[in-house]
């Protein structure tokens, strides 16, 4: 007769819809499992971030370092250049610094390395003591009532320009920066994930 | 049939159920430790670029009776002092959110002259001085050593400004675990003197991540 018999077409029915689910089924946990792996690690890693690293490290008031120039200005005679009238010798502060704003901060969560990257340091201000002046006179008609105006502004070039050439002040800075960034941040990656490393350059 | 039908999906709508649940993040294990305030005390220390003149004058240095001339003549140098505060000292009591410090003034933890920074025109000599010998340039070096030291500790300015640093880094460090906690602390700070010994205390009430803190003071 080559009919089908109704009770194996509806057997062989029932197989390929529970293949079709099991399928779906196997789909659905595999999905699922991957999707949260995947969640849970995003979770640890969004405790370090570029945002948290950026807040724990811009405090502005550590962004300068104090450095004291107590120096000798030398002031020629204004009529002839080759013959000096007075040393005189005053007491400054000078202050260098970085500007936290521009500090790049990131994050490589495959390497667990944080590279913060600083400026360079520069010069912020200059202060001398104008009570602090005392001379050494090699001519004595340049002691006038009017010298210590004369002599203050000397000893403010003299302290500009030395500061400047002096590289020992700015790398200090430098340094002491580094210091400050380490310790604003090691001790919290150290407790948030000690697999994590401070690359500061 | 039917029943198996049912168990499959049953089973599909739990594992859908679970899987969409988010993931619970784990604790966070944070305290404030005694340990790292000790580090971050180390790392507070300012290395300081100090540039000194060293005056120094010797009445009656040469010459006879009348005839008498000093010794006069100034030297500038250079040196490195490092100021900070001795973090032996530093102690801490946490209770709940309450937390006691104890801050050592700041001191001269170590200087050095840079004899390089010594040169012929280092010396300033007053044209009525009597004559400087080696003998008193090696002398003078080892008076700008002492001087150094003693200029460094008397500057009142620049140990505040150091024992400072450490009280602001020990703050920040105190807030940013209060932040991954969510929790806020306040900070009895407790400063001790040269001995050892407390001299006064304050209050910082409370912490929070955008506000600055509130002072109260109080001496002993």
């Amino acid at each position: 007769m080559g009919g089908l018999n109704p009770i194996n077409t509806s057997k062989q029915k029932a197989r390929l819809f529970i293949i079709v689910l099991a399928t779906v089924l196997v789909t659905v946990v595999v999905t699922s499992v991957l999707f949260q792996k995947g969640h849970e690690k995003k979770e640890n890693v969004q405790i370090i971030t570029v945002s948290t690293l950026e807040k724990i490290i811009k405090v502005s008031e550590l962004s300068t370092f104090t450095a004291v120039y107590n120096g000798i200005a030398e002031v020629k005679n204004k009529n002839n250049p080759d013959l000096t009238d007075y040393f005189v010798s005053y007491e400054a502060r000078v202050n260098a610094g970085i500007d936290f704003d521009k500090i790049a901060i990131t994050v490589d969560d495959e390497a667990k390395i944080i590279k913060v990257d600083i400026p360079d340091a520069y010069i912020t201000d200059i202060n001398v003591d104008i009570s602090s002046l005392d001379f050494i006179f090699y001519n004595q008609h340049a002691n006038k009532s009017t010298i210590t105006q004369e002599a203050f502004k000397a000893c403010e070039a003299d302290v500009q320009e030395e500061s400047e050439k002096e590289d020992a002040i700015l790398k200090l800075a430098q340094q002491n920066a580094v210091n400050v960034i380490k310790a604003l941040v090691n001790p919290i990656i150290e407790q948030l994930d000690a697999n994590y490393t401070l690359v500061i350059e | 049939m039917k029943k198996i039908l049912v168990l499959l999906l049953t089973a599909i709508i739990l594992v859908i159920s679970t899987s969409c649940k988010q993931a619970e993040p784990e604790p966070i294990n944070m305290e404030p430790k005694v340990s790292q305030m000790k580090s971050i005390c180390e790392l507070a220390v300012m290395e300081c670029y100090y540039h000194n003149v060293a005056k120094l004058k010797e009445e009656d240095a040469e010459g006879i009776l009348w005839w008498k001339k000093d010794k006069h003549f100034w030297i500038e140098y250079s040196g490195i002092v490092k100021l900070g505060i001795d973090a032996s000292l530093v102690t801490m009591e946490v209770n709940g959110t309450q937390i006691k410090i104890t801050l050592p003034e700041a001191k001269v933890l170590g200087c050095k002259v840079d004899s390089t920074s010594l040169q012929e025109d280092s010396y300033i000599v007053d044209v009525k001085s009597a004559t400087i010998s080696a003998e008193d340039e090696v002398k003078a070096f080892a008076v700008a050593q002492q001087q150094l030291e003693e200029n460094a500790a008397s500057n009142r300015a620049l140990l505040a400004e150091a024992q400072q640093r450490a009280q602001t880094l020990l703050e920040e460090y105190i807030i940013n675990i209060g932040n991954a906690l969510g929790q806020e602390y306040s900070i009895q700070w407790v400063y001790l003197d040269s001995q050892g010994k407390p001299l006064s205390s304050t209050i910082n009430t409370p912490i929070t991540e955008n506000e600055p803190a509130n002072t109260e003071n109080s001496s002993n």
